[in-house]
């Protein structure tokens, strides 16, 4: 067997690694599985056809230190969210290079039914109720980065929303980052929707300048029966930043999610959505809307949902807008198990070239097992429509401004699933 | 109003070989006054209205258009649109995710604008848009659509119409608005004319059919084959086109 590609840095730092606190035998067992894997395994190469475009020479080029400001004490200088940013009734809570710092909520009632703290602490106070959603058995060859994440975590969110709980207010998410270089962070979140319980979240990742640090998150979600999630994710990093997340979503019966994912920062961003429909009747809907400006900007978004059980329902709405010499690449999985009857799925990926050195990869992949299913799929990669753009013209409109409203027009139907009209507005406006 | 002398365009065709499509045609519309163009299949008159609208696909090869003693051809859309023509056009474009009703009223305020007026808020738009709505017939719900997505043929020709009564401008082309209309529609598209006819304001309507002009009664009428004017004459010309078809003309034009 060849030997891992790894850069040096990596090796020995995850080599090395150990907590400075301590933990329960369960976790720091599955801990050291996961780092064995991972550096057994190494970083994927491009023959790997889930990493085929994706280019990690960026990381061999780094030498980053891992840190855990973990805040011991939040009351000390915890970071002030940028004022563009802060939610007036929202519920928030705010994280510093990928650790928890503070939460506060709008009312005191909001706090009685959920838990919201740091990972840390939830492993301390909550231990119970963390190994129960804890999804161990992840696809370490198919989520190396999940792995990675696992060997070296030392905070994240923990969110626990009891049954038939309803958050009236959104729960806003800042993951700022402080003015230190060269960092990497791998923060876990592990997010539990109770029975019939509601939620909402607006995840913003966002940086002021442009550092040079690696965020490499694994966020768990767990949806027990009926309970409802909206989690809109915003990603801002810093144009220097490499930005991979992976998501693995668990659905139970009737639950539905929405997932909505924005993403305009970061040099190389590698998005990561695993949904499993585990029980009937459960809907899931993803959509994304990626902006990429800058020559060598990168993303890749793999969505992959899996429907286990009947009368399910899923959605895939995923579109690029590319400028310069930026590349993207979207692959949507659909893999439909034969229990899983009645399944209704849609899938679509759409580009916008605004360059001629742009380039997009769509890769649709459709796995049916099961008889009487509803799937459609559908990509086109194209420019602006020079059609559309010679009537708006032809009304008086400047050229600039029927761009702008062709490109609108284009994210339109992904920015209307955003149900706060705050951040609608706010992503339209980055869109210009 | 407008003057065109001596117009050659070509287009180019599949293999990229240059096809003519106006050979040397000539025409001037003074203020006020209505024309109408007609002319059997592929004579070149849908050519010529966009042409003056500003569409790219065409390459003009001699000949100049003036428009209000400018250079027409210079100009882009959009500046075409701002110094007052309009083009309705014979397909409309679908646009989702656009918007009609903002659409229209950015089209407004950048007419607006070049005026030296203040731009409309949405409230006095959708005052001035509304009233407009129902001379053309149609409901407020088209105002919340996307541009011409999913509209019929009719409802697309409505929004047309809806558009050039809320730009009023100077010079109006109709490219073939009253193909596909039933009796109802076509009389609105009259009406709307009808109320715009002004000493200030010329029409130039493109039409296969004598009957539109029924009701708007044209002061010229042209007939146009093989890309250039053939003859010209008042309203009785249509009504001879109609009894007769438009073989007579090409012969007298080869004598």
């Amino acid at each position: 067997m060849t030997a891992a590609l790894l850069p040096s840095w990596l090796q020995t730092h995850v080599a090395n690694f150990s907590l400075p606190y301590a933990e329960p035998t369960w976790l720091s067992e599955y801990r050291t599985e996961q780092k064995a894997i991972f550096l057994q395994q190494g970083l994927p190469t491009r023959r790997d056809e889930r990493w085929r475009y994706a280019d990690l020479s960026c990381l061999e080029e780094m030498s980053l230190r891992g840190h855990f400001s973990g805040r011991s004490n939040p009351e000390n200088g915890s970071p002030r969210p940028l004022r563009s940013l802060a939610m007036t009734d929202a519920n928030t809570c705010i994280f510093e290079d990928g650790c928890f710092v503070s939460a506060h909520f709008s009312t005191v009632d909001e706090k009685k039914e959920i838990i919201c703290c740091s990972m840390r602490d939830a492993i301390i106070h909550h231990e119970s109720l963390v190994k129960k959603h804890w999804q161990a058995n992840v696809d370490t060859k198919a989520y190396p980065f999940a792995s990675l994440n696992t060997a070296l975590f030392a905070d994240g969110l923990f969110l626990y929303v009891a049954d038939n709980t309803t958050l009236s207010q959104p729960l806003h998410l800042l993951f700022l980052t402080s003015d230190q270089q060269a960092w990497m962070a791998h923060p876990q979140h592990l997010v539990v929707l109770g029975k019939n319980s509601k939620l909402s979240v607006i995840a913003d990742y966002t940086s002021n300048d442009a550092t040079e640090y690696w965020m490499n998150s694994l966020t768990k979600i767990s949806l027990a029966e009926q309970a409802q999630l909206d989690f809109c994710k915003i990603q801002n990093e810093s144009s220097q930043a490499i930005h991979i997340a992976t998501c693995l979503v668990e659905q139970k019966k009737a639950s539905t999610a929405n997932f909505l994912n924005f993403s305009f920062g970061g040099r190389f961003c590698r998005d990561d959505l695993t949904i499993m429909l585990q029980e009937d009747n459960a809907v899931c809907k993803t959509s994304g809307l990626y902006c990429l400006r800058q020559d060598q900007q990168y993303i890749d978004h793999h969505v992959d949902i899996l429907h286990h059980a009947a009368h399910g329902e899923s959605e895939m709405l995923y579109k690029g807008i590319l400028q310069k010499k930026s590349r993207a690449v979207f692959n949507g999985k659909l893999h439909v198990a034969a229990a899983a009857k009645k399944t209704q799925a849609y899938q679509a990926n759409h580009h916008l070239l605004l360059s001629p050195t742009a380039e997009a990869f769509s890769k649709p992949e459709l796995e049916i097992y099961a008889d009487e299913v509803k799937c459609k799929h559908g990509a086109t990669t194209g420019q602006l429509d020079a059609e559309a753009l010679f009537y708006l013209c032809s009304r008086g409109v400047p050229q600039a401004e029927a761009e702008r409203l062709l490109l609108q027009g284009f994210a339109n139907d992904v920015l209307q699933r955003v149900n706060c009209v705050d951040t609608r507005q706010r992503i339209q406006e980055q869109l210009l | 109003m407008l003057e065109i002398n001596n117009l050659h365009v070509t287009v180019s065709d599949e293999k990229q070989q240059a096809k003519a499509i106006l050979r040397g045609l000539n025409l001037q519309i003074q203020s006020g006054e209505v024309h109408a163009i007609m002319g059997p299949n592929g004579s070149g008159k849908s050519t010529l209205a966009n042409i003056l609208a500003g569409r790219a696909d065409y390459t003009v090869t001699a000949g100049s258009v003036a428009f209000q003693q400018e250079d027409l051809l210079a100009l882009v859309p959009e500046d075409r649109a701002m110094r007052g023509l309009f083009l309705a056009f014979q397909y409309p474009t679908e646009i989702p995710g656009v918007n009609n009703m903002y659409f229209l009223r950015t089209a407004l305020n950048s007419l607006r604008k070049k005026k030296g007026l203040s731009p409309l808020d949405a409230a006095d738009f959708l005052m001035l848009v509304k009233a407009k709505l129902k001379e053309v017939g149609l409901d407020e719900g088209f105002l919340h659509r996307a541009v011409n997505e999913g509209f019929s043929g009719g409802e697309k020709k409505r929004n047309e119409v809806l558009q050039m009564l809320v730009l009023e401008p100077q010079l109006i082309i109709l490219d073939e608005t009253d193909s596909g209309l039933d009796i109802d529609a076509l009389q609105m598209v009259a009406r709307a004319v009808n109320s715009l006819r002004h000493s200030g304001r010329s029409v130039l309507i493109v039409t296969h059919y004598q009957r539109l002009l029924n009701y708007i009664e044209p002061d010229k009428i042209h007939v146009m084959a093989q890309g250039r004017i053939l003859k010209s004459g008042d309203k009785s010309l249509a009504l001879e086109l109609e009894a007769k078809g438009y073989g007579w003309i090409e012969s007298e034009a080869k004598a």
